[in-house]
């Protein structure tokens, strides 16, 4: 009898969990809506280009900001891609150079994250991301740190994937994502790259004054002015005026120092031109990126504007577009045009991006 | 830099070693459709049951190809760890680890077009179901020649992500950098250091030119077999020294990189074709 009631019990389980969600079906099923990715309709705010084996959708954004946020990608669970890219910092790190998961300190400052995927449209080169140039494309660099021994530290990539195909939730997720449930590396950097290509930041006072919702201030227009003509001649490397990205995407040698302690892109390319050069960060979002250069060497905005007016240093891969202020010993700004022109920069926040609003 | 390879080594730790080349042996296999080189170029012109005095390898029809490579030093069977080795310029080592990339098997007809076959396969010279493979879809045709990359192409080098032999798991690949290993050898030195070459970058290519035209083969499936020798890294045409040229290559861009990638342009040869 009690054997019966068992079998009786039994079978009403099997029934009761065949009947889970007959009509919405499998939550997990494969779901390839693609996401709606929201690029400003302003001026300068080109598309940029998306690998045809790597389309946005929904479900592969999702999965991608869940593993950025997610410590299990490192060797020890301690650490996620936001542990050291920090929303409330524009997706970078407050310390001058991070901590790895096994406490190794890096030797670099954390890059922000936005307005990425733009490098693969006016970088024409193979060297986009990362200071020196080292990946290709977002979905090389999202493997980079995964490996890095003072990153996340892992051995290899086996011993992540086997991890996330453990997890409870991680194989469905993959399956709507991509539609299997087996994890692969290209399907976890896919999904990371996707997560990234939707961090765009168009929403500081600049962009509303572009959008007519706001004025300029005197201030801020009399640094733009500086930035976009000769006097700081700012925009040849952070972009011409036009342009929303304050960046041009590509490399140069601020002048930093005369002799470079790190070899940026020639590191990669192995081009003794390249030496010292790293990549132009964007000046969006500066208040809340600190501390400035590759190296994290200036703490306050007022400090890198004195570094371009009168500390820039010779040497042999200097830009041209610096080594020009050296006959007249800098840019000579006054004290009212460098505040100028830090309002021109505070004025390229944007507190939505952070979380602020 | 030197810091970071030299983590990166000790981090590869054996059990993933050992997944590794488990999943290594079960699917390293990423064939494609062959594309003839030459668009205009009909399939069968060549009437080969005719041509008696071709020298050369002829595939009657759609075919397949056998690739079995064996590992040498200076023409005896490699033992791997154990055995010391001493190169031209004196090194004495032991080998623990050859790894490479096998692609881009490319027939030449002898009017010097090519036919691509674009395979994709990662060879571990420990791993004896890796150095073993079979290339489908061959075109019938009259061969001379042959090229083979023990490598990866600059076009799937350059960018992106692929799974199958070129899956960045396999450790081939430099996540710092721009692109893939293409070949790898470690060990120890004999005075108790250790060497490690990672040679890649598209200007170092090692595209390997192979004379098919002193063989008299017909046959829908042709068996080769070839012999890689890893001595011929260090020689031909410029003597390696681990002492002047470099312990290390763990880029594109090291200094001895250059010298090694042509040196090995002859370390793999025909030891048999067989029909």
């Amino acid at each position: 009898m009690k054997k019966f009631l068992f079998v009786i019990i039994g079978i009403s389980l099997f029934i009761i969990a065949c009947k889970k969600d007959p009509e919405t079906g499998d939550p997990y099923a494969y779901d390839p809506t693609p996401y709606n990715l929201q690029i400003p309709k302003s001026l300068g705010w080109t598309s940029f280009p998306i690998p045809s084996d790597n389309p946005l959708t929904e479900a592969g954004v999702a999965l991608g900001r869940k593993l950025f946020n997610d410590p299990i990608l490192s060797v020890n669970n301690t650490q996620s891609c936001a542990s050291c890219h920090k929303v409330p910092n524009s997706f970078t790190d407050p310390l001058r150079f991070s901590i790895g998961a096994l406490g190794d300190i890096g030797e670099r400052q954390s890059m922000p994250l936005f307005n990425l995927a733009w490098a693969e449209r006016y970088n024409l080169t193979n060297h986009r991301y990362f200071w020196d140039g080292g990946a290709t494309d977002l979905e090389r660099q999202a493997i980079g740190p995964i490996l890095n021994p003072i990153e996340m530290a892992n051995p290899d990539l086996f011993s992540v994937l086997a991890r996330l195909q453990k997890h409870p939730e991680y194989p469905s997720l993959f399956r709507k994502a991509f539609g299997s449930d087996s994890i692969t590396s290209v399907k976890l950097a896919k999904a990371i790259a996707q997560f990234e290509r939707t961090l765009i930041s168009s929403n500081s006072n600049w962009d509303k004054a572009e959008r007519r919702e706001r004025l300029r201030t005197q201030s801020e227009i009399n640094g733009m002015i500086i930035f976009s003509t000769e006097k700081g001649d700012c925009f040849h490397c952070h972009g011409n005026p036009s342009s929303p990205f304050f960046t041009d995407y590509l490399f140069h040698n601020n002048g930093l120092d005369e002799m470079p302690k790190d070899s940026g892109l020639m590191r990669i390319t192995g081009l003794p031109e390249d030496f010292g050069l790293m990549k132009t960060p964007s000046l969006r979002n500066l208040s809340f990126t600190a501390p400035y250069m590759h190296d994290g060497r200036f703490n306050t905005l007022m400090e890198v504007i004195e570094f371009y007016n009168s500390g820039t240093k010779n040497s042999p891969t200097v830009d041209p577009m610096i080594s020009k202020s050296f006959p007249h010993g800098g840019l000579n700004l006054t004290p009212m045009e460098k505040n100028d022109l830090l309002n021109f920069l505070l004025s390229l926040n944007d507190s939505s991006f952070v979380g602020l609003k | 830099m030197t810091l970071y390879n030299f983590l990166k080594l000790g981090f590869r730790s054996n059990l993933s070693k050992v997944l590794g080349l488990i999943l290594l042996g079960v699917s390293l296999h990423s064939c494609k459709d062959p594309v003839v080189a030459t668009p205009n170029n009909p399939v069968v012109d060549e009437g080969w049951d005719t041509v008696t005095n071709f020298n050369g390898l002829i595939v009657p029809q759609t075919g397949k190809l056998n690739f079995k490579v064996n590992y040498s030093f200076d023409g005896q069977p490699i033992v791997f760890n154990s055995k010391k080795y001493i190169n031209a310029a004196n090194d004495t080592f032991t080998i623990a680890e050859i790894r490479h990339y096998f692609t881009n098997v490319t027939l030449i007809k002898p009017n010097g077009d090519r036919v691509n076959l674009q395979n994709y396969h990662l060879m571990d010279a420990s791993v004896a179901n890796t150095r073993s493979i079979t290339i489908d879809n061959v075109p019938p045709g009259n061969y001379v020649g042959m090229t083979i990359l023990l490598g990866v192409d600059s076009m799937k080098n350059r960018g992106g992500l692929q799974e199958g032999a070129l899956d960045p798991a396999w450790s081939m690949f430099w996540t710092w950098n721009t692109g893939y290993i293409f070949y790898r050898i470690n060990g120890a030195v004999n005075n108790g250091r250790s060497y490690s070459f990672d040679v890649g970058g598209d200007e170092h290519a090692p595209y390997i030119e192979l004379d098919l035209s002193t063989y008299k083969v017909k046959s829908k499936v042709p068996s080769f077999e070839l012999m890689l020798d890893a001595n011929e890294m260090f020689q031909n045409p410029e003597v390696y020294s681990f002492e002047k040229d470099g312990y290390v290559i763990h880029s594109n861009t090291d200094p001895g990189v250059n010298k090694m990638a042509k040196n090995m342009r002859d370390m793999l040869k025909i030891t048999s074709l067989m029909p």
